[in-house]
């Protein structure tokens, strides 16, 4: 038992467990925005895996890390969009056209690597820029604080930074109070003279460009190359972060902690050669087990 | 005129569909007047509104607003123009705040920011002023009716409106809040705002407007001055049918007492209590007519009984068993069959064939089974025989229901309650927005019923339609069963309206009958 | 006048063509631009599937897991919920198979069908607690049943690890199970297997459920308009708990089948995708269970088609991805075609007026 303790409570636990976290947080920040905006978030995966892929791409092109994540933004913006057309405008269901763009990405993904690289698996191959890690001056010399927080990938500060500039853009400004009203009640955002496809577009875009930077984080920081389906689920995970976190910035940010916690956990007990796997279920079950609470108690309230 | 701030002439607007909605309908309103529009559902009153906010074009016509013509192609623009209107369906965002709500598209900044502080004044300086009681950090979600109407308001006044148009502003409010309602409008009035109040009952206008103008049929009747009209004389122009039907029947013959209703009250989910204590009773082969103004409580009714709600007080017995006690399936299967008020969301499934939509509420039978399974066979004979019954105009009975007319797919309704072989039969505003043919079809369908001994409560707004079909008359009004008549060829239309606008009131001892 | 089939219906048709054909299209375009030998690989891909027996039989292989996935998607949605975890449901079906088929030691026929039983009703129970939760709860059945297959994927290989790994693999397989366990083939050459047959009969038994009982009807008329539902005296809560478990179950039996038609031992590592497969394919099928096999057999025949394609020439396989996602887009979009439709349904309407005037005439 103590060795578990040990193992738990040890700094690389924590550490490990914010890097698990970021491109969770991305994908919920992402998920939010699209929330927000009154559009179906399931897309999200398949977005972020093709941001992946044109995050080191980008990079690769450019000779820079920074112009592979502004290309993986610009990807994801325009990806977004695309699924904004599809379900505004061609009137698609939006939970099969999510279902469509990720099949999509798990497909397209290896056909460009293939004709990028000759591979089919991963981009290994290509020498990439990735995005560095940074050691937090002062911070550092903390002893514990220093060695979880800091030495984590700058996207890992920029989500975080981006996560309190969100809350402020969604909060404060008027833009963001008029995408809430698009996406809760367009009547009503119309009939005060607010044009709902434009606050669509803008939530679409902020949305798809936050996946951007998620799958950027998966192949340029977390590893440093792209490997096929390596989102590996953290778009529904990032859906389900933000439904468990109510849809608010540090709600979804913990939540999205949560998960990174429980996986991180899960790495370190398989030292111990316990059951990884089932503690793996358990943000999943929590997440299953509040989404029904909270939905059980609202529509009581209802009543 | 020179205070005269909105001047609508000659509006006429015909629809697609060819329904004329308003035919050379006028409104004139003076500045910082309350100008009462009055009318009963179906009177134009809505359209002439979405004419003047743009969001229906008009056909003829012309539109002063403060001398000047305008001609509005959305509703920002005319409330640019200072036009306000607070809707009955509240167009609030109901996870924002108070605050949010009335600066939505029109928000103070600060910097980047919304600047919250000048935002939260320029509500509280509002509300302060017109004496609108809200706290502008409150959640819309969390307030009641009344509350959110005020907020309404708010909206409407920030953005500078002149003039306020209140569409039924009292439907959805209790007594008291009512009653605040209207010291606020005349605060307002105060104030030199001008006021469109939307309304069907006569004593509120009395009490607080200056003008009426009614519309009937989507005709402009007259205006006159409040002061000048009796209660009476504004009914008499309000209320009136125009007999486009009339119907043959036989001398009823009642038999024993079917549906007997006592004492029920029903509060509903916004905690107005929509149902007061009503009483009443229903005979086999009598046609009981409930009368009254949209609205008042007759939709509730139908569904109480019907077994849609819980949390009904009192007691609703059919032949003896309490139906408050059943399930919708345990209350058809006793022999109670129902035509809802909405047959697109309830009255059908538009993307099923015409088939399933008949045999929806006997699915279970064992008539439409060979063995176990279902026999379509079975199901479209009998699918094909009530098409031919109730001559439903449609290509075979694969058809889905919702690509039929209106009419007919009243009468796919119609053909499924009536073929359950019922005892007793709902009729839910019948024959809503349908033609001549099916209106006079479904009549003739309701008589035979009732010939045929069984019992009918009718609920309509059509006045000619309860006067016609019906045995014996209720009306219903706030909630509550105003007048009774066992004789229905013994009332005026006139003498109904009186009652159904609440200018009237039987006592307790007149309605006994009931 | 006796056209049978109604304007919306022929739109829809039409529209899954148009989709059908707009994507293969699109594909062809990628291939000539991309390919060095374009001919080939478009050979390879239209008609390779048909050079050989083993080739036809891998046809009918890919075919049968399919027909499964797209039978439990046509339960799901047919009563109006977006359950999506049928593919959590495949998955359990297949790790319950696998524990019924190493812990019990029956007679061999006996000891397959209590495998299979268990596999069919794990799957149900999963797709059962999305259901459960969207009537009892309120909650949006998308976001639990997504969470849900991981929640099974982890639990499954949990399972196998704790209880049936075999140490000889390297990976994490289990034992391998008795030669009893194993579908009999039914053609040499080919893996074609009973599980086959067993899909077919699947099939014949949901186009019964659903066509033919009461039980069906009103999953069907809950999925359309379930206030109507509701007001007709049916226990929509009820009927939609069935059909999730319902749905559930036909995944668990696909993962079954897959397993014993197929493998010798559990070897799966991750979710194997045949739920997602299963959503285009019923909605090619427009989520009637007589059209299924249809539906999956083009799916199938173009995923062979691709890995042959893929094997000889430089197309990847994946390319069928795009078909599905530009097919799944097109079919839903109800946009396309609908001033088509919007003829249609004014000239039926016509037709019935002329028609009603000659009957008042």
């Amino acid at each position: 038992m103590d060795n578990m303790l040990d193992v738990i409570l040890s700094t690389d636990f924590f550490f490990t467990a914010i890097r698990v976290m970021t491109p969770i947080l991305f994908a919920a920040l992402a998920c939010m925005v699209f929330t927000k905006g009154g559009i179906d978030s399931i897309g999200t995966e398949g977005i972020m895996l093709m941001c992946a892929l044109a995050g080191p791409l980008g990079s690769y092109a450019t000779k820079s890390a920074f112009g592979g994540v502004v290309i993986a933004m610009l990807i994801g913006a325009a990806l977004a969009c695309l699924f904004g057309y599809v379900t505004i405008s061609l009137k698609s269901e939006p939970v099969l056209a999510g279902i469509a763009l990720n099949t999509l990405a798990s497909g397209l993904t290896i056909f460009v690597i293939y004709y990028a690289t000759g591979e089919k698996g991963s981009t290994q191959s290509l020498a990439s820029p990735t995005v560095p890690n940074i050691e937090i001056p002062l911070l550092n010399e903390i002893p514990l604080l220093g060695q979880v927080f800091s030495g984590h990938s700058v996207l890992t500060y920029l989500g975080l930074l981006i996560m309190i500039l969100l809350g402020f853009f969604i909060y404060k400004t008027p833009a963001g109070l008029r995408i809430r009203s698009v996406g809760e009640n367009p009547q009503a955002a119309k009939s005060v003279g607010i044009s709902v496809i434009k606050y669509k577009y803008m939530a679409l875009i902020m949305a798809g460009a936050l996946c951007g930077l998620g799958g950027a984080y998966m192949s340029m920081s977390y590893v440093s190359f792209f490997s096929k389906e390596m989102i590996a689920g953290r778009g529904f995970i990032g859906m389900a972060a933000e439904s468990m976190g109510r849809g608010t910035p540090w709600g979804v940010t913990l939540s999205a902690l949560l998960f990174g916690a429980a996986d991180s956990l899960a790495i370190r007990l398989q030292l111990l050669q316990l059951p990884a796997q089932l503690i793996q279920t358990i943000p999943y079950v929590i997440t299953i087990a509040a989404i029904a609470i909270y939905s059980y108690s609202r529509s009581k309230q209802k009543r | 005129m020179e205070n005269e701030i909105l001047r609508m002439e000659q509006i006429t607007k015909i629809y697609p569909n060819g329904v004329m909605a308003n035919k050379e309908v006028n409104l004139f309103v003076k500045s910082g007047e309350i100008h009462a529009l009055m009318g009963e559902n179906g009177a134009g009153k809505s359209t002439l509104m979405k004419i003047l906010f743009g969001i229906e074009p008009k056909d003829n016509g012309k539109i002063y607003f403060e001398g000047k013509e305008i001609h509005s192609h959305s509703a920002a623009e005319t409330i640019r123009l200072g036009i306000g209107m607070v809707h009955q369906h509240f167009m609030l965002v109901e996870s924002l705040k108070v605050y949010e709500n009335v600066i939505l598209g029109m928000e103070p900044k600060k910097g980047l920011f919304i600047n919250k502080e000048s935002a939260i004044q320029l509500v509280k300086d509002m509300a302060k002023k017109y004496n609108l009681n809200v706290d502008p950090m409150a959640r819309v979600c969390d307030l009641s009716v009344g509350v959110k109407q005020k907020v309404e308001i708010l909206k409407v006044l920030v953005r500078g409106a002149k003039l306020l148009i209140l569409d039924e502003p009292t439907a959805v409010l209790t007594p008291q809040e009512t009653k605040e309602l209207f010291e606020q409008l005349l605060l307002l009035k105060q104030n030199g705002h001008t006021i469109i109040f939307i309304s069907h009952k006569i004593k509120e206008v009395k009490q607080i407007c200056d003008n009426i103008t009614v519309l009937r049929g989507g005709r402009y009747i007259g205006t006159m001055a409040v002061a000048d009209a009796t209660e009476e004389e504004i009914s008499r122009f309000m209320v009136g049918r125009d007999v486009v039907l009339k119907v043959h029947k036989k001398q009823p013959e009642f038999g024993d007492v079917l549906l007997d209703v006592q004492n029920v009250s029903y509060t509903n989910r916004e905690n107005k209590k929509v149902l007061k204590n009503v009483s009443f009773q229903l005979k086999k082969g009598q046609i009981l007519g409930v009368a009254g103004v949209e609205g008042n409580g007759q939709n509730e009714l139908a569904e109480c009984i019907f077994g849609f709600y819980q949390n009904v007080e009192g007691k609703i017995l059919f032949r003896g068993e309490n139906l408050l006690e059943k399930t919708i399936r345990d209350i058809r299967r006793i022999g109670v069959s129902y035509i809802p008020e909405d047959r697109m969301k309830t009255g059908i499934a538009k993307d099923v064939s015409i088939w399933e939509n008949i045999v929806s509420d006997r699915i279970d039978s064992k008539q439409l089974k060979q063995r176990a399974f279902l026999s379509t066979k079975k199901i479209k004979k009998l699918a094909k025989e009530l098409i031919q019954d109730f001559t439903i105009l449609c290509k075979n009975e694969e058809q889905p229901a919702g690509m039929l007319s209106g009419g007919n797919m009243q009468k796919v309704v119609v053909a499924r309650e009536f073929s359950s072989q019922p005892k007793l039969l709902i009729a839910n505003q019948p024959t809503r927005g349908i033609d001549v043919g099916a209106n006079e079809f479904i009549w003739k369908k309701i008589i035979e019923q009732r010939d045929a001994k069984k019992g009918i409560l009718l609920i309509s707004a059509d006045l000619n339609e309860v006067l016609e079909l019906s045995d014996s008359i209720i009306v219903m009004c706030d909630g509550e069963v105003a007048a009774y008549f066992e004789n229905s060829s013994q009332i005026t239309e006139y003498e109904l309206g009186l009652y159904m606008l609440g200018i009237k009131k039987q006592t307790e001892e007149e309605r006994r009958g009931a | 006048m006796h056209i049978k089939k109604n304007a919306v219906t022929m739109v829809e048709i039409l529209r899954t063509m148009v989709a059908i054909l707009c994507s293969l299209l699109m594909v062809f375009a990628i291939i000539l631009l991309v390919s060095d030998q374009p001919f080939s690989a478009l050979k390879d891909f239209l008609i390779g599937p048909l050079t050989s027996v083993r080739r036809m039989g891998n046809v009918i292989e890919a075919m049968t897991p399919l027909i499964f996935t797209g039978l439990s998607v046509t339960m799901l949605y047919r009563a109006g919920l977006f359950n999506l975890s049928m593919e959590g449901a495949f998955f359990m079906g297949a790790v319950a198979a696998t524990a019924g088929a190493l812990l019990f030691d029956l007679p061999p026929i006996i000891n397959l069908i209590v495998a299979m039983s268990l596999g069919t009703v794990a799957g149900g129970i999963v797709t059962l607690i999305p259901g459960v939760l969207k009537v009892k709860c309120h909650a949006n059945e998308l976001v639990t049943s997504l969470m849900l297959n991981y929640v099974c994927l982890y639990l499954g290989l949990y399972i196998i690890t704790e209880f049936f790994y075999d140490p000889q693999m390297n990976s994490n397989y289990s034992f391998l199970f008795a030669d009893s366990m194993v579908l009999p083939k039914l053609f040499s050459k080919t893996r074609i297997n009973t599980g086959t047959i067993i899909a077919f009969a699947a099939v014949g038994i949901v186009w019964l459920i659903l066509n033919k009982t009461s039980f069906g009807y009103k999953v069907t008329l809950v999925g359309k308009n379930d206030t109507m539902a509701k007001y007709s005296g049916i226990d929509a809560g009820a009927v939609i708990i069935g059909s999730q478990l319902l749905g559930g179950m036909l995944a668990g039996l696909g993962g079954c089948v897959e397993l014993f038609g197929m493998y010798q031992r559990f070897q799966y590592q991750g979710l194997p995708g045949y739920g997602w497969d299963g959503v285009l394919i019923a909605i090619v099928a427009r989520y009637q269970a007589k059209y299924i096999p249809l539906a999956a057999l083009f799916l199938a025949y173009l995923r062979i088609g691709a890995d042959i394609m893929s094997r000889n020439t430089d197309i990847p396989f994946e390319i069928v991805k795009i078909i599905q996602a530009i097919m799944i887009v097109l079919i839903s979009a109800q946009a396309i075609l609908s001033r088509y439709r919007q003829k249609l349904v004014v000239k039926e309407a016509k037709e019935l007026e002329e028609m009603g005037g000659k009957v008042n005439g």
